[in-house]
């Protein structure tokens, strides 16, 4: 722990560009979260009141994202610069604009990778490989997922606080960690499936199971891995064992 | 002889551009969240063109028309001039803004 915390200070940077594609990504998820705000009339100081809500849910979420990715790529010897996916977000505008609300897309975009050649000294292999990338890039949805577990654990199981805007940011957290991770050109996914098809089924199974089975009320971390072993397990017999 | 995605994937993206542009037109509710629709389209479509400015194929040409047709035929609320302009204004736009290197 003691050599962990001097590499992340060394090498957790955010240029400036990445700045600015993380903040255009918070803005367009917290119009897309907050455009439906439940109420019949419109009304701006209402609607702006919920919008600054959905900010802040949107601003913890995406920076607990990226941050847990390049935190995770500073100790794997990867320097990770987070991209923008223009097309994810338009596309997450137009279906908010056409079903007002209802249905909510959050594609976030994908990273670029740099090796770090101090950090990866030692390592087999020494460069950059689609395995090591792959992990990296899932760290970001199974911190979302673990955000809003330990969220909805701490403040509703041991406190006993029941507030809509925690609900809201669980509900956007398990959106976003399973959007991400779909396999699409310029997602987070397609970098976890070209990593290792096999961590790709068994993790995408892991999210989705933890997520079904919070749904129906069911917090079991053991039930959602089972899931995934059973998603994975399915995949390999029917499909990779076969193909490959 | 029916379609092979080998020979014919053109067509068969541009006939599916075009169902989705029917689709999309269709389900829009008013004359304004219209004009917003095809204006992103339109800003989606001139990023795509930027990135394809030096190796432009006919192939993106069709599929973009396919789909703006498809979404005047659909078009319920809006005017088709209206929409055909602010496309144009857009793709546009947003073609320049990443010439002049303010979008990456």
């Amino acid at each position: 722990m003691a050599s962990i915390v001097p590499v992340l200070r060394r090498h957790f940077r955010f240029t400036k560009a990445e700045v600015e594609n993380v903040l255009i990504m918070i803005l367009a998820f917290s119009f897309i979260l907050g455009f439906d705000d439940g109420r019949d009339t419109f009304n701006a100081a209402l609607w702006i009141a919920n919008f600054l809500g959905c900010l802040v849910i949107a601003s913890l979420s995406v920076l607990i994202h990226v941050c847990s990715q390049k935190a995770f790529g500073i100790l794997n010897g990867i320097r990770t610069e987070q991209q923008l996916s223009w097309y994810g977000i338009g596309v997450g505008l137009i279906i908010a604009f056409v079903t007002r609300g209802a249905v909510q897309v959050y594609l976030p975009g994908s990273f670029k990778a740099y090796p770090i050649s101090t950090g990866r000294i030692g390592r087999f292999r020494h460069g950059l490989n689609p395995a090591t990338i792959g992990g990296v890039a899932l760290m970001g949805p199974v911190a979302n997922v673990v955000a809003a577990m330990f969220s909805k654990f701490l403040l509703f199981q041991v406190f006993g606080i029941e507030w809509v805007w925690l609900d809201r940011f669980i509900m956007f957290n398990f959106l976003f960690a399973l959007y991400s991770m779909l396999p699409l050109p310029g997602q987070t996914g397609l970098l976890v499936f070209f990593g290792s098809r096999l961590w790709y089924s068994f993790g995408f199974g892991t999210l989705l199971g933890y997520v079904i089975l919070f749904e129906l009320g069911i917090l079991s971390l053991f039930g959602a891995l089972a899931i995934g072993a059973i998603v994975w397990m399915v995949y390999y017999v029917f499909f990779e064992r076969k193909v490959w | 002889m029916g379609l092979t995605w080998y020979d014919d994937w053109v067509e068969i993206l541009g006939v599916s551009a075009m169902l989705g542009g029917i689709a999309l037109s269709l389900i829009t509710g008013s004359a304004i969240i219209n004009y917003i629709v095809i204006a992103i389209c339109g800003a989606m479509t001139g990023r795509a063109l930027y990135y394809r400015r030096y190796k432009l194929k006919m192939w993106l040409i069709l599929i973009i028309v396919m789909f703006l047709l498809g979404y005047l035929i659909g078009n319920r609320y809006g005017n088709d001039a209206v929409s055909l302009l602010v496309f144009a204004l857009s793709a546009a736009g947003i073609y320049r803004a990443h010439l002049k290197g303010a979008m990456e």
